[in-house]
């Protein structure tokens, strides 16, 4: 009888430490978004694009949610992760590979992750991270309306609360803004990481319009966009297009989405 | 034979000469042969950086062409748009205007653009002096907590701006992120005594001038160019009071004037000086006994004057509500001796009767006809509008003054308790050194052509108003202030 609880034990244990078959966290709280248009900001023509419905969590990932995955998945600890996947800084606010320590607490949207990491995040939930179209999609409602696009004051509001993004270490995640669609901090936690966030405008310089690819546009001041004054999602695409995946940023978290069945 | 060799002799001599002709002309500096493109680069220094009003020191004439490491760091940060204002500044060095960069055309430079890990937002950098995609822009772009690393090889001399050119562009020059980078020309700019570096800029806030508290960028105003704030060096009286540019009498100074914008042209002007000579928008161009000078937005100018006489000089925007009402003033106060011929101060100052007949002194200018005040509420009413025509051009509406430059009349500690020393700054008018509420002014406020009647007035409107202690002034103790003394100098 002994020795049988122990094998099961042993059998748990090392089940638990798969990757493979590690329970996801059960506390994520995923929103259904229905689908429809979205109207892109960056485009020659004014065609929406269709947006099919998906799942998105209510929050950005937090330090807690990461750490199980980390703790599931040791190549993505802090001193195994390869260099290719991450800069030097990954996870740089957690006390040690698996201990989160005072800067990072538990329920603040984890940052310093390269897109990599987060992608492979996403990945284990068995989702994964939104295009851009998609986040841009949800973080178009205002408290009150699921569509704010084109509302000056809306943008103006956003300016305000970028100027004022928090710094380390974080406030919890669920706290501050929350929008029609029952989505916490699409704006002024910290910046998040999409799927696609490098293919659109990819000028490093935001004046030009490129001419390697009519179909992309640049970050430009005048053409290549609907709405040369939305300056709020300016600043989203600036920041978007100076990334690249292996960074690690202080105000850059993420969040997954899971597609409709 | 003979013949021939000699001739090929002379031949060679002639080469030679021509050799040596062209050489010397080289070593002249003869810019007809010189191109700073071929000029090898010998050696590397890191650049001096300086914040505002401050420039690096001339390029020693003789020094070869070099690398210059350029490392400037991208920091958002609070600062003081004026007294009891704040504003989050984006800032190449820290300061708005970004630090100077000072190079020599031929020089290299390695350009480090490092963006802060506080910093909320990615920023890249277009030099005017780079000859290149985007001046730099477009190989700078840099996110928080990152480094990135171009070079450009000078090619053209001149006094070029610098800003970020990152989307929203106009949000991020908006928010101070330009500055100045002076290319000298080989063997260098012409002495002078004293450099300083001035950029204005507009600003564009929630709330309006002199609003209280943290105000945030506004887009809108931005786009109709309506700005709240015209400034030199990135907040109000930045280059006055005690933070003023000084020389003195005898030197000569050259000021570097940017104007990052975002939005308006700057019509450049010191009061009380000519420029000696005006490099057309920071370019060879020199231009001479200039009064005024355009510099767009984008672009600079240097101006260089010699300072004859002391006082002090303001530096205005001559779009003067500018200068009076959104802060675009600056002072350069000049010491030293006096010098009567040049400029004699004020010699008398009497009544003009265009009909003739004999001069009048000032005090019985309004003769018998005046209406007098009958109680002291209304001698505050008609003392506010004394107050309204005349002072609150320099006072300001709300009494409070322009730091360093206009002494506050609002909760003033200067008169409150002695009124007599509000009647002489009005009838015989006050200039040197005085403290005001702890700041110190140094400045001149002429004599008001104001009958006994309305200094009583306008004083009496000032002590019951603007957080003052109340109180009244009766035209017989102007009088009596009036028939005591001559201008005051200074209130110590």
């Amino acid at each position: 009888m002994i020795k049988k609880a122990y094998i099961l034990i042993l059998i748990i244990l090392l089940v638990g430490s798969s990757s493979l078959i590690a329970e996801p966290p059960s506390k994520i709280e995923w929103k259904s978004i229905p689908s429809g248009d979205f109207f892109p900001f960056f485009a020659d023509t004014v065609k929406p694009i269709k947006i099919d419905g998906f799942f998105i969590t209510e929050t950005q990932i937090t330090n807690a949610q990461f750490l199980e995955f980390v703790k599931a998945n040791p190549k993505w600890r802090r001193s195994k992760i390869k260099s290719l996947f991450a800069e030097s800084s990954y996870l740089k606010y957690w006390k040690s590979d698996t201990v989160l320590g005072k800067q990072a607490p538990p329920n603040a949207p984890v940052v310093m992750v390269s897109w990599f990491a987060a992608s492979a995040y996403c990945n284990w939930l068995g989702g994964r991270l939104a295009d851009m179209s998609e986040w841009e999609y949800v973080a178009s409602a205002s408290k009150t309306s699921k569509n704010a696009y084109n509302s000056d004051e809306f943008s103006s509001t956003l300016l305000k609360m970028y100027e004022k993004l928090p710094k380390i270490p974080l406030p919890n995640v669920g706290q501050r803004f929350k929008n029609a669609y029952g989505v916490y901090d699409m704006h002024g936690l910290v910046w998040e990481w999409t799927r696609d966030f490098n293919s659109v405008i990819v000028s490093t310089d935001s004046r030009e319009k490129t001419n390697q690819d009519g179909k992309l546009f640049c970050a430009a001041g005048s053409i290549g966009n609907v709405d040369p004054s939305n300056y709020s999602a300016f600043v989203r695409y600036s920041m978007w297009s100076s990334l690249q995946a292996k960074y690690c940023i202080r105000n850059l978290g993420f969040r997954c989405v899971k597609d409709k069945l | 034979m003979g013949f021939m060799m000699s001739l090929i002799k002379n031949k060679l001599t002639m080469v030679l000469l021509i050799i040596v002709a062209f050489s010397f002309a080289a070593c002249d500096g003869g810019k007809g042969d010189y191109n700073p493109a071929d000029e090898k680069v010998v050696g590397e220094t890191i650049a001096e950086l300086t914040l505002p009003p401050h420039v690096p020191a001339p390029i020693d004439p003789h020094r070869a062409a070099t690398k210059q490491i350029v490392n400037m760091e991208v920091l958002e940060h609070e600062g003081e748009m004026m007294d009891g204002v704040t504003y989050t500044y984006w800032t190449f060095g820290g300061s708005v205007p970004g630090q100077f960069i000072r190079i020599r055309e031929g020089d290299e430079v390695e350009f480090h653009l490092k963006n802060h890990p506080d910093n909320k937002f990615a920023h890249n950098i277009d030099l005017h002096a780079v000859t290149g995609p985007g001046g730099g822009a477009a190989s700078s772009f840099t996110a928080p907590g990152h480094e990135t690393v171009f070079s450009f090889k000078a090619l053209n001399p001149g006094l070029y701006v610098y800003h970020c050119a990152t989307a929203p562009v106009g949000m991020h020059i908006a928010n101070g992120m330009y500055g100045l980078i002076l290319v000298e020309p080989k063997g260098g700019l012409p002495k002078v005594d004293k450099e300083y570096y001035v950029m204005q800029g507009d600003f564009y806030t929630a709330g309006r001038y002199g609003e209280a508290g943290h105000q945030p960028f506004d887009m809108d105003k931005a786009l109709e160019e309506n700005p709240d704030y015209v400034v030199f060096n990135g907040s109000v009286g930045a280059i006055a009071g005690d933070k003023a540019l000084t020389a003195k009498v005898g030197e000569t100074v050259r000021l570097y004037v940017g104007n990052g914008g975002p939005n308006l042209v700057s019509s450049f002007h010191v009061i009380g000086e000519i420029f000696d000579e005006v490099s057309v928008e920071g370019g060879d161009m020199i231009n001479k006994n200039v009064q005024t000078t355009l510099i767009p937005a984008g672009g600079a100018a240097m101006v260089t004057f010699k300072v004859e006489v002391p006082g002090s000089l303001h530096l205005v925007d001559h779009s003067i509500f500018r200068a009076f009402n959104k802060g675009a003033l600056g002072s350069l106060v000049v010491t030293g001796d006096e010098d009567q011929v040049i400029y004699s101060g004020q010699l008398e100052d009497k009544v003009y009767m265009a009909e003739g007949g004999r001069s009048l002194t000032l005090p019985s200018a309004k003769g018998s006809n005046e209406k007098l005040a009958g109680s002291k509420a209304e001698r505050i009413k008609m003392g506010e509008n004394v107050y309204k025509n005349l002072c609150q051009a320099c006072h300001q509406p709300d009494a409070k003054g322009m730091k360093g430059v206009f002494p506050p009349l609002a909760k003033s500690d200067y008169f409150a308790d002695d009124h007599n020393k509000a009647i002489s700054a009005i009838v015989h008018g006050l200039s040197g050194k005085i403290t005001v509420n702890g700041e110190i002014y140094n400045s001149a406020m002429p004599a008001q052509a104001l009958s006994d009647e309305e200094v009583a007035n306008v004083v009496t409107y000032l002590l019951n108003n603007f957080g003052n202690k109340g109180g009244e002034v009766s035209p017989d103790q102007v009088k009596k202030v009036r028939a005591s003394g001559s201008a005051g100098n200074g209130g110590h």
